[in-house]
């Protein structure tokens, strides 16, 4: 996602507003705009999560909806599953760092320890891998979400992603891998793989979301997929009527 | 829009992807006042869960759901202008809690907080919106009920009056660290 830029959002107020300021003045209140816009705030509390998902169930026993103990299966044993995963990366790194006090300065010994570093995270992603080819939407979800816990994601990890973006065919899954592709949308290949991917989604919610990606990414190239989908003359009216504006704004 | 047509458990999704983001915006608006931030996002998306027919689909959902978000912050700030000034006052400087190893970052930060403290309900929130990243101008424009260039002349006039009252803080910690 763009940052709002400073001097393209204020830079066309009146003269009495912005260009009157001194420079030193300018300088100060955009050093203030800089810590505002940076301060990405704390993370909700796990106590709104429980409250959130009681009321959903409460919600969706009274309209009947039995797709709902998929949602709290999803949610409880989601947070159970990265709980586990962070004592075993707690175990591993209790190792790792007793192997390190017990070794140090062994040249030797600091290579075992990159090694097992290395494993270590080799097994994170052979294990997300795995998960991402499960019959079950929940495990396909907790394996998405899994990414986003990894120090680094290589290219094998973006492109499974991006296939499950295009080809899973369960929505939420497709969407939570949206969400988490969003936040590798610097990198050329994923950017690339973001548009292809506009033309295989029937979901309105992700169009809509694609095509919201793609106005903050102003990404131009992703107006011909937007044609296609335009080209579908069933489309849902919203979307139809969102995907025009996008078009419009990127061109 | 599958939730609109009843489809509940999409809603899921949604929470998730605005959950950080409505937090963060009361937790701004109550000056770090996490118990009280909690309960006033819980309420904006009962709200929504509740009146999801009234989202046409004609706006983007970050529109939908911070208009939910503004209307109950206003309540909020009517009910909070109700008890003593002392109380709300008190309640205002509270210091933010942020676990964040960069000292220098928690110092602006916590700085920041208490200098947002002495700006109206109406610029800590246009403040607050206008770093949604989800949200364009026009949108904090259509929430707020104002004009896009209103709304960006409101925001540069309560960045000018944070930054004074900003520096002023940081010269007044300055002092007493010397002394």
């Amino acid at each position: 996602m763009k940052e709002k830029d400073f001097n393209k959002t204020f830079g066309d107020l009146p003269p009495e507003d912005f260009s009157n300021e001194s420079r030193q003045e300018l300088s100060d209140i955009k050093r203030i705009y800089d810590i505002v816009i940076n301060d990405a705030g704390p993370d909700p509390p796990e106590s709104m999560d429980t409250r959130f998902y009681e009321m959903l169930e409460n919600e969706t026993l009274k309209s009947g909806n039995k797709k709902f103990g998929s949602i709290m299966t999803m949610a409880t044993s989601s947070a159970a599953f990265r709980r586990a995963l962070n004592i075993a990366a707690g175990i591993a790194l209790f190792i790792a760092g007793w192997l390190g006090a017990s070794f140090s300065g062994n040249s030797g010994n600091k290579k075992q320890l990159a090694l097992l570093t290395n494993e270590l995270s080799d097994l994170k992603e052979s294990l997300v891998l795995t998960m991402m080819k499960q019959s079950s939407p929940v495990e396909r979800i907790q394996a998405v979400t899994m990414v986003t816990t990894m120090d680094k994601v290589d290219s094998e990890i973006t492109i499974c992603l991006l296939s499950v973006l295009s080809y899973d065919p369960n929505d939420n899954v497709r969407l939570v891998a949206l969400e988490t592709l969003a936040g590798y949308a610097d990198i050329p290949e994923v950017r690339e793989g973001l548009i292809r991917s506009i033309s295989h989604q029937q979901s309105p919610l992700i169009q809509i979301r694609l095509a919201e990606l793609m106005l903050a990414l102003e990404e131009k190239r992703s107006v011909e997929e937007f044609r296609k989908i335009l080209s579908d003359i069933t489309l849902d009216y919203n979307v139809r009527t969102r995907l025009t504006e996008t078009i419009e704004v990127l061109l | 829009m599958k939730v609109v047509d009843g489809d509940v458990d999409k809603f899921g999704i949604l929470y998730e992807r605005y959950k950080k983001s409505m937090f963060g915006y009361f937790f701004r608006l109550t000056h770090g006042d996490t118990a009280v931030s909690e309960d006033l996002a819980h309420a904006v998306f009962y709200k929504a869960l509740k009146y999801k027919h009234s989202y046409r689909g004609t706006g983007t959902f970050a529109k939908w759901i911070f208009h939910i978000a503004h209307n109950i912050g206003v309540d909020y700030y009517r009910k909070m202008k109700r008890i003593s000034s002392s109380e709300y006052l008190s309640h205002l400087h509270q210091e933010d809690k942020y676990e964040n190893n960069d000292i220098e970052r928690e110092e602006d930060l916590s700085l920041l907080s208490r200098a947002m403290g002495y700006l109206s309900h109406e610029d800590r929130e246009v403040l607050i919106l206008g770093k949604i990243k989800e949200l364009r101008y026009s949108e904090i424009a259509e929430i707020t009920g104002n004009t896009e260039s209103a709304v960006k002349t409101r925001i540069f006039r309560a960045l000018k009056r944070l930054k004074d009252i900003y520096l002023k803080l940081e010269t007044t910690q300055y002092e007493r660290e010397r002394l």
